[in-house]
Protein backbone atom coordinates (compact mmCIF):
# COMPACT_ATOMS: atom_id res chain seq x y z
CA UNK A 1 0.00 0.00 0.00
CA UNK A 2 1.57 3.36 -1.26
CA UNK A 3 1.60 6.48 1.68
CA UNK A 4 -0.98 8.42 -0.71
CA UNK A 5 -3.51 6.01 -0.09
CA UNK A 6 -2.99 5.76 4.06
CA UNK A 7 -3.07 9.80 3.43
CA UNK A 8 -6.32 9.25 1.85
CA UNK A 9 -7.41 7.12 4.46
CA UNK A 10 -6.37 9.40 7.06
CA UNK A 11 -8.57 12.04 5.62
CA UNK A 12 -11.40 9.97 5.56
CA UNK A 13 -11.00 8.85 9.05
CA UNK A 14 -10.32 12.93 9.88
CA UNK A 15 -13.40 14.08 8.26
CA UNK A 16 -15.41 16.49 10.11
CA UNK A 17 -12.70 16.55 12.91
CA UNK A 18 -11.63 19.05 14.73
CA UNK A 19 -8.85 21.75 12.95
CA UNK A 20 -6.45 20.39 15.75
CA UNK A 21 -7.22 17.33 17.86
CA UNK A 22 -5.74 17.15 21.13
CA UNK A 23 -2.64 15.07 22.02
CA UNK A 24 -3.79 13.54 24.82
CA UNK A 25 -7.28 12.01 23.57
CA UNK A 26 -7.98 8.38 24.51
CA UNK A 27 -6.80 5.50 22.75
CA UNK A 28 -4.58 4.80 19.24
CA UNK A 29 -5.00 8.86 18.29
CA UNK A 30 -2.68 9.40 21.24
CA UNK A 31 -0.86 6.70 21.76
CA UNK A 32 2.81 5.79 20.54
CA UNK A 33 2.69 4.80 16.74
CA UNK A 34 4.84 1.58 17.48
CA UNK A 35 1.42 0.05 19.05
CA UNK A 36 -0.03 0.33 15.57
CA UNK A 37 2.47 -0.07 13.02
CA UNK A 38 3.92 -3.91 12.88
CA UNK A 39 7.77 -3.93 14.19
CA UNK A 40 9.69 -6.27 13.14
CA UNK A 41 10.87 -6.70 16.59
CA UNK A 42 7.41 -7.70 18.16
CA UNK A 43 7.03 -10.27 15.04
CA UNK A 44 10.41 -11.82 15.93
CA UNK A 45 9.57 -12.32 19.75
CA UNK A 46 5.53 -13.89 18.88
CA UNK A 47 7.81 -15.89 16.49
CA UNK A 48 10.18 -17.03 18.83
CA UNK A 49 7.69 -17.93 21.87
CA UNK A 50 8.38 -21.14 22.43
CA UNK A 51 11.55 -21.97 21.71
CA UNK A 52 12.41 -25.27 21.73
CA UNK A 53 15.43 -27.20 24.59
CA UNK A 54 18.83 -27.22 22.84
CA UNK A 55 22.01 -28.16 24.58
CA UNK A 56 20.13 -27.66 28.26
CA UNK A 57 19.42 -23.77 26.99
CA UNK A 58 16.00 -23.15 25.32
CA UNK A 59 16.72 -20.92 21.90
CA UNK A 60 15.04 -19.92 19.11
CA UNK A 61 15.02 -21.60 15.81
CA UNK A 62 12.97 -21.30 12.49
CA UNK A 63 9.73 -22.77 11.68
CA UNK A 64 10.95 -24.35 8.72
CA UNK A 65 13.46 -25.35 6.47
CA UNK A 66 14.67 -22.58 4.17
CA UNK A 67 17.12 -23.36 1.23
CA UNK A 68 20.05 -20.98 -0.18
CA UNK A 69 21.02 -22.04 -3.47
CA UNK A 70 24.83 -21.21 -3.91
CA UNK A 71 26.09 -19.90 -0.91
CA UNK A 72 29.72 -17.96 -0.38
CA UNK A 73 31.95 -20.93 -1.07
CA UNK A 74 34.09 -19.60 1.59
CA UNK A 75 31.19 -19.76 4.11
CA UNK A 76 30.71 -23.73 2.95
CA UNK A 77 34.18 -24.32 3.26
CA UNK A 78 34.08 -22.95 6.60
CA UNK A 79 31.30 -25.05 8.22
CA UNK A 80 32.56 -28.21 6.58
CA UNK A 81 36.06 -27.58 8.45
CA UNK A 82 34.42 -26.83 11.95
CA UNK A 83 34.01 -29.43 14.51
CA UNK A 84 30.78 -31.45 14.67
CA UNK A 85 30.75 -31.14 10.96
CA UNK A 86 29.97 -35.08 9.45
CA UNK A 87 30.36 -35.92 6.15
CA UNK A 88 27.51 -37.12 3.73
CA UNK A 89 27.61 -38.50 0.29
CA UNK A 90 29.24 -36.82 -2.69
CA UNK A 91 30.83 -34.04 -1.01
CA UNK A 92 27.65 -32.84 1.09
CA UNK A 93 27.84 -32.29 4.68
CA UNK A 94 25.64 -31.62 7.91
CA UNK A 95 26.51 -29.40 10.95
CA UNK A 96 23.99 -29.36 14.21
CA UNK A 97 23.09 -26.24 16.58
CA UNK A 98 25.10 -23.86 14.52
CA UNK A 99 24.22 -19.58 15.47
CA UNK A 100 22.89 -17.26 12.91
CA UNK A 101 22.97 -13.89 14.49
CA UNK A 102 20.26 -11.68 13.30
CA UNK A 103 18.91 -8.30 13.72
CA UNK A 104 16.37 -9.72 16.55
CA UNK A 105 18.91 -12.20 18.40
CA UNK A 106 20.16 -15.19 17.44
CA UNK A 107 18.70 -18.46 15.80
CA UNK A 108 19.71 -21.70 16.12
CA UNK A 109 19.53 -23.88 13.08
CA UNK A 110 20.95 -27.18 11.49
CA UNK A 111 22.81 -26.87 8.50
CA UNK A 112 22.73 -29.85 5.85
CA UNK A 113 24.91 -29.27 2.27
CA UNK A 114 24.13 -31.36 -0.49
CA UNK A 115 26.28 -32.22 -3.59
CA UNK A 116 24.73 -29.62 -5.27
CA UNK A 117 26.09 -27.16 -3.00
CA UNK A 118 22.37 -25.81 -1.82
CA UNK A 119 22.78 -24.87 1.94
CA UNK A 120 19.69 -26.19 4.01
CA UNK A 121 18.79 -24.49 7.20
CA UNK A 122 16.45 -26.91 9.00
CA UNK A 123 14.86 -26.40 12.39
CA UNK A 124 16.67 -27.25 15.62
CA UNK A 125 13.91 -30.23 16.88
CA UNK A 126 14.67 -31.21 20.48
CA UNK A 127 17.19 -31.81 23.30
CA UNK A 128 20.22 -31.82 21.42
CA UNK B 1 11.33 -22.39 0.60
CA UNK B 2 14.75 -21.78 -1.94
CA UNK B 3 16.90 -18.35 -2.18
CA UNK B 4 19.23 -17.46 -4.18
CA UNK B 5 21.86 -14.68 -2.84
CA UNK B 6 24.06 -14.87 -5.90
CA UNK B 7 21.73 -12.45 -7.71
CA UNK B 8 22.34 -9.96 -5.13
CA UNK B 9 25.47 -10.35 -2.64
CA UNK B 10 28.85 -8.27 -3.99
CA UNK B 11 31.78 -10.30 -5.81
CA UNK B 12 33.37 -8.73 -2.31
CA UNK B 13 31.56 -10.65 0.03
CA UNK B 14 31.64 -14.07 -2.37
CA UNK B 15 35.10 -13.36 -2.13
CA UNK B 16 36.06 -14.22 1.01
CA UNK B 17 34.54 -11.83 3.00
CA UNK B 18 32.39 -13.96 4.35
CA UNK B 19 34.88 -16.33 5.56
CA UNK B 20 36.57 -13.44 7.69
CA UNK B 21 33.61 -12.83 9.23
CA UNK B 22 32.36 -16.72 10.49
CA UNK B 23 33.36 -16.63 14.03
CA UNK B 24 33.10 -19.59 16.33
CA UNK B 25 31.91 -19.56 19.83
CA UNK B 26 32.43 -23.03 21.91
CA UNK B 27 33.92 -25.10 18.97
CA UNK B 28 30.45 -24.22 16.57
CA UNK B 29 30.80 -21.51 14.22
CA UNK B 30 28.47 -18.41 14.36
CA UNK B 31 26.75 -16.77 11.17
CA UNK B 32 25.94 -13.45 10.04
CA UNK B 33 23.72 -12.65 7.31
CA UNK B 34 27.04 -11.38 5.45
CA UNK B 35 28.45 -15.08 5.74
CA UNK B 36 25.07 -16.47 3.91
CA UNK B 37 25.39 -14.02 0.93
CA UNK B 38 22.15 -12.17 2.31
CA UNK B 39 21.55 -8.78 3.71
CA UNK B 40 20.03 -8.48 7.59
CA UNK B 41 16.44 -7.76 5.58
CA UNK B 42 17.17 -11.13 3.51
CA UNK B 43 18.01 -13.00 6.44
CA UNK B 44 15.18 -11.58 8.41
CA UNK B 45 12.46 -12.77 5.65
CA UNK B 46 13.34 -15.74 5.14
CA UNK B 47 13.49 -16.85 8.82
CA UNK B 48 10.33 -15.06 9.02
CA UNK B 49 8.97 -16.04 6.18
CA UNK B 50 7.50 -20.00 5.38
CA UNK B 51 5.11 -20.49 7.42
CA UNK B 52 5.07 -16.98 9.45
CA UNK B 53 2.98 -13.60 8.26
CA UNK B 54 5.37 -10.90 7.78
CA UNK B 55 3.85 -8.66 10.44
CA UNK B 56 2.22 -9.78 14.02
CA UNK B 57 -0.83 -7.90 14.84
CA UNK B 58 -0.84 -5.16 17.54
CA UNK B 59 -0.09 -5.98 21.51
CA UNK B 60 -0.99 -2.97 22.70
CA UNK B 61 -4.42 -0.56 22.05
CA UNK B 62 -3.11 2.85 24.35
CA UNK B 63 -0.36 1.55 25.71
CA UNK B 64 3.70 2.00 25.19
CA UNK B 65 5.36 -1.28 24.78
CA UNK B 66 9.17 -2.18 25.13
CA UNK B 67 9.92 -3.15 21.76
CA UNK B 68 10.57 -0.43 18.94
CA UNK B 69 11.90 -0.02 16.11
CA UNK B 70 15.75 -0.76 15.31
CA UNK B 71 17.66 0.83 12.17
CA UNK B 72 16.02 -0.14 8.94
CA UNK B 73 12.54 0.09 10.18
CA UNK B 74 9.84 3.05 9.12
CA UNK B 75 6.14 2.90 9.14
CA UNK B 76 3.38 5.13 9.47
CA UNK B 77 0.09 4.70 11.18
CA UNK B 78 -3.32 6.87 11.16
CA UNK B 79 -5.88 6.93 13.76
CA UNK B 80 -9.04 7.94 14.80
CA UNK B 81 -11.39 8.30 17.50
CA UNK B 82 -14.97 9.18 18.50
CA UNK B 83 -15.01 11.95 21.24
CA UNK B 84 -17.04 12.47 23.92
CA UNK B 85 -20.30 14.33 23.89
CA UNK B 86 -18.99 17.48 25.39
CA UNK B 87 -16.77 18.02 22.76
CA UNK B 88 -17.23 20.12 19.95
CA UNK B 89 -17.01 17.12 17.15
CA UNK B 90 -17.81 13.75 16.82
CA UNK B 91 -14.44 12.35 16.07
CA UNK B 92 -10.79 12.97 15.85
CA UNK B 93 -8.16 11.44 14.15
CA UNK B 94 -4.25 11.49 14.11
CA UNK B 95 -1.12 10.36 11.82
CA UNK B 96 1.90 8.86 13.02
CA UNK B 97 5.48 8.27 11.79
CA UNK B 98 8.37 6.07 12.79
CA UNK B 99 11.99 5.73 12.39
CA UNK B 100 14.06 3.43 14.11
CA UNK B 101 17.91 3.59 15.07
CA UNK B 102 20.29 1.76 16.39
CA UNK B 103 20.08 -2.19 17.71
CA UNK B 104 17.97 -2.73 20.65
CA UNK B 105 19.90 -6.69 20.22
CA UNK B 106 23.44 -5.84 20.39
CA UNK B 107 23.12 -2.23 21.90
CA UNK B 108 20.21 0.12 22.30
CA UNK B 109 18.07 1.02 19.83
CA UNK B 110 15.76 4.46 19.55
CA UNK B 111 12.03 4.86 18.14
CA UNK B 112 11.43 8.45 17.21
CA UNK B 113 7.88 9.20 16.45
CA UNK B 114 6.40 12.33 14.91
CA UNK B 115 3.13 12.59 15.09
CA UNK B 116 0.78 15.36 13.21
CA UNK B 117 -2.54 16.05 14.77
CA UNK B 118 -3.99 18.35 12.37
CA UNK B 119 -4.90 15.97 9.17
CA UNK B 120 -7.85 17.34 7.68
CA UNK B 121 -7.46 21.14 7.84
CA UNK B 122 -4.42 23.05 7.95
CA UNK B 123 -2.16 19.28 7.68
CA UNK B 124 0.34 19.25 9.43
CA UNK B 125 0.47 22.54 11.43
CA UNK B 126 0.03 20.71 14.71
CA UNK B 127 2.41 17.79 16.17
CA UNK B 128 4.67 16.92 18.47
CA UNK B 129 7.71 14.22 19.07
CA UNK B 130 8.08 11.06 20.81
CA UNK B 131 11.37 9.04 21.50
CA UNK B 132 12.19 5.69 23.13
CA UNK B 133 15.20 4.04 23.98
CA UNK B 134 14.77 0.39 23.96
CA UNK B 135 16.66 -2.99 24.33
CA UNK B 136 16.05 -6.72 23.78
CA UNK B 137 16.35 -8.24 26.68
CA UNK B 138 15.89 -11.48 24.72
CA UNK B 139 14.37 -13.05 21.89
CA UNK B 140 11.13 -12.27 23.68
CA UNK B 141 11.51 -9.85 25.99
CA UNK B 142 11.98 -6.15 25.45
CA UNK B 143 12.03 -2.99 27.47
CA UNK B 144 12.13 0.91 26.96
CA UNK B 145 12.01 4.23 28.42
CA UNK B 146 10.24 7.05 27.02
CA UNK B 147 9.43 10.30 26.53
CA UNK B 148 6.24 11.45 24.61
CA UNK B 149 5.82 14.64 23.49
CA UNK B 150 9.55 15.71 23.89
CA UNK B 151 8.80 18.37 21.58
CA UNK B 152 5.72 19.67 19.36
CA UNK B 153 4.72 22.52 17.22
CA UNK B 154 0.80 24.56 16.86
CA UNK B 155 -1.51 23.19 19.60
CA UNK B 156 0.46 20.18 20.66
CA UNK B 157 3.16 22.42 22.13
CA UNK B 158 0.95 22.58 25.14
CA UNK B 159 0.39 19.58 26.46
CA UNK B 160 2.98 18.00 28.80
CA UNK B 161 5.57 15.47 28.30
CA UNK B 162 4.46 11.96 29.27
CA UNK B 163 7.46 10.09 30.89
CA UNK B 164 7.23 6.04 31.07
CA UNK B 165 9.61 3.16 31.56
CA UNK B 166 7.73 -0.44 30.38
CA UNK B 167 8.61 -4.09 29.47
CA UNK B 168 7.12 -6.69 27.43
CA UNK B 169 7.12 -10.38 26.75
CA UNK B 170 6.05 -12.79 24.81
CA UNK B 171 5.05 -16.25 26.02
CA UNK B 172 3.74 -19.11 24.71
CA UNK B 173 0.44 -21.02 26.01
CA UNK B 174 0.27 -23.33 23.26
CA UNK B 175 0.57 -27.16 23.64
CA UNK B 176 0.49 -30.35 21.55
CA UNK B 177 2.76 -27.92 18.95
CA UNK B 178 0.24 -25.61 18.67
CA UNK B 179 1.62 -21.65 19.67
CA UNK B 180 -0.87 -19.85 21.49
CA UNK B 181 1.64 -16.60 22.49
CA UNK B 182 0.77 -13.84 24.94
CA UNK B 183 2.02 -10.80 25.07
CA UNK B 184 2.22 -8.86 28.60
CA UNK B 185 2.85 -5.33 28.76
CA UNK B 186 4.11 -3.34 31.62
CA UNK B 187 5.43 -0.09 32.82
CA UNK B 188 4.76 3.08 35.05
CA UNK B 189 4.26 6.54 33.36
CA UNK B 190 3.10 10.06 34.00
CA UNK B 191 1.34 12.80 31.82
CA UNK B 192 -1.16 10.71 29.49
CA UNK B 193 -0.88 7.21 31.81
CA UNK B 194 -2.24 9.89 34.93
CA UNK B 195 -5.66 11.02 36.01
CA UNK B 196 -6.45 14.18 33.99
CA UNK B 197 -5.35 16.93 37.47
CA UNK B 198 -3.28 14.62 38.57
CA UNK B 199 0.49 14.34 38.61
CA UNK B 200 1.20 10.81 39.77
CA UNK B 201 3.51 8.13 38.43
CA UNK B 202 0.92 6.01 37.42
CA UNK B 203 1.01 1.80 36.29
CA UNK B 204 -0.27 1.25 33.01
CA UNK B 205 -0.27 -2.55 31.01
CA UNK B 206 -2.12 -5.09 29.30
CA UNK B 207 -2.04 -8.49 27.58
CA UNK B 208 -2.68 -9.67 23.71
CA UNK B 209 -3.28 -13.03 23.18
CA UNK B 210 -3.51 -14.33 19.59
CA UNK B 211 -5.20 -16.94 18.79
CA UNK B 212 -4.28 -16.83 15.00
CA UNK B 213 -0.70 -15.59 13.72
CA UNK B 214 -2.93 -12.93 12.47
CA UNK B 215 -4.93 -11.57 15.24
CA UNK B 216 -5.08 -10.57 18.42
CA UNK B 217 -7.39 -10.02 21.18
CA UNK B 218 -5.78 -6.62 23.46
CA UNK B 219 -6.87 -6.03 27.38
CA UNK B 220 -5.21 -2.39 27.80
CA UNK B 221 -5.13 -0.63 31.06
CA UNK B 222 -4.03 2.46 29.49
CA UNK B 223 -3.37 4.16 33.23
CA UNK B 224 -6.67 6.04 32.69
CA UNK B 225 -8.99 3.56 31.56
CA UNK B 226 -9.12 -0.04 30.00
CA UNK B 227 -9.28 -0.43 26.61
CA UNK B 228 -10.57 -3.97 24.33
CA UNK B 229 -9.34 -4.33 20.78
CA UNK B 230 -8.90 -6.18 18.00
CA UNK B 231 -5.80 -6.07 16.10
CA UNK B 232 -5.23 -8.16 12.64
CA UNK B 233 -3.02 -8.56 9.88
CA UNK B 234 -5.59 -8.99 6.99
CA UNK B 235 -2.63 -9.58 4.61
CA UNK B 236 0.25 -12.47 5.23
CA UNK B 237 2.70 -10.71 2.94
CA UNK B 238 1.92 -7.31 3.88
CA UNK B 239 3.16 -5.50 6.93
CA UNK B 240 -0.33 -3.87 7.30
CA UNK B 241 -1.82 -4.19 10.62
CA UNK B 242 -5.18 -2.97 11.87
CA UNK B 243 -6.92 -2.31 15.02
CA UNK B 244 -10.38 -1.00 16.25
CA UNK B 245 -11.89 -1.21 19.39
CA UNK B 246 -13.05 0.27 22.31
CA UNK B 247 -11.18 2.76 25.01
CA UNK B 248 -12.27 3.37 28.08
CA UNK B 249 -14.72 0.40 28.48
CA UNK B 250 -15.69 1.19 32.43
CA UNK B 251 -16.12 5.02 31.43
CA UNK B 252 -13.54 6.32 34.09
CA UNK B 253 -13.21 9.56 34.95
CA UNK B 254 -17.44 10.90 34.04
CA UNK B 255 -16.29 9.98 30.52
CA UNK B 256 -18.03 7.76 27.86
CA UNK B 257 -16.52 4.97 26.16
CA UNK B 258 -15.09 5.83 22.94
CA UNK B 259 -14.74 3.71 19.41
CA UNK B 260 -11.34 3.82 18.29
CA UNK B 261 -9.23 2.41 15.55
CA UNK B 262 -5.65 2.35 13.90
CA UNK B 263 -4.31 1.63 10.85
CA UNK B 264 -0.42 0.96 10.56
CA UNK B 265 2.20 -0.02 7.71
CA UNK B 266 5.99 -0.70 7.78
CA UNK B 267 9.46 -0.95 5.57
CA UNK B 268 12.36 -2.04 5.78
CA UNK B 269 15.29 -1.46 4.04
Amino acid sequence: MKAPLLIAIAAALSAGAATAGSVVAPGPVSSPAGTIIPLPGVTAAVNSAGGVSSGGNTVTTIAQSVTIQAPPAATVAALKAAPGAVAGANGGFTLNNVTINTATGPVVVNIVVDASGNLTLQPVTGDA
Amino acid sequence: MAFRPSLIRSALMAGGLAAASLAHAQGTPTLTAQDLGLTSAQLQALIQGGSAAVASPGIAFGSAIGFGANWGTVGVGIGGATLPKTASDDYDGSMGFIAGFGDSTNAVGLEATINIISLRESFGDDGNLNLKLHRNLDATTAIAVGVENVAGWGNADDADESVYVVGTKVFDLGADGKRLPLAVNFGLGNGRFDDPGEDDVTPFGGIALMPHEQWSLIADWAGTGLNLGVSAVPVRSLPLSISVGMVNVTERNDSDSEFAGGLGYSWQF
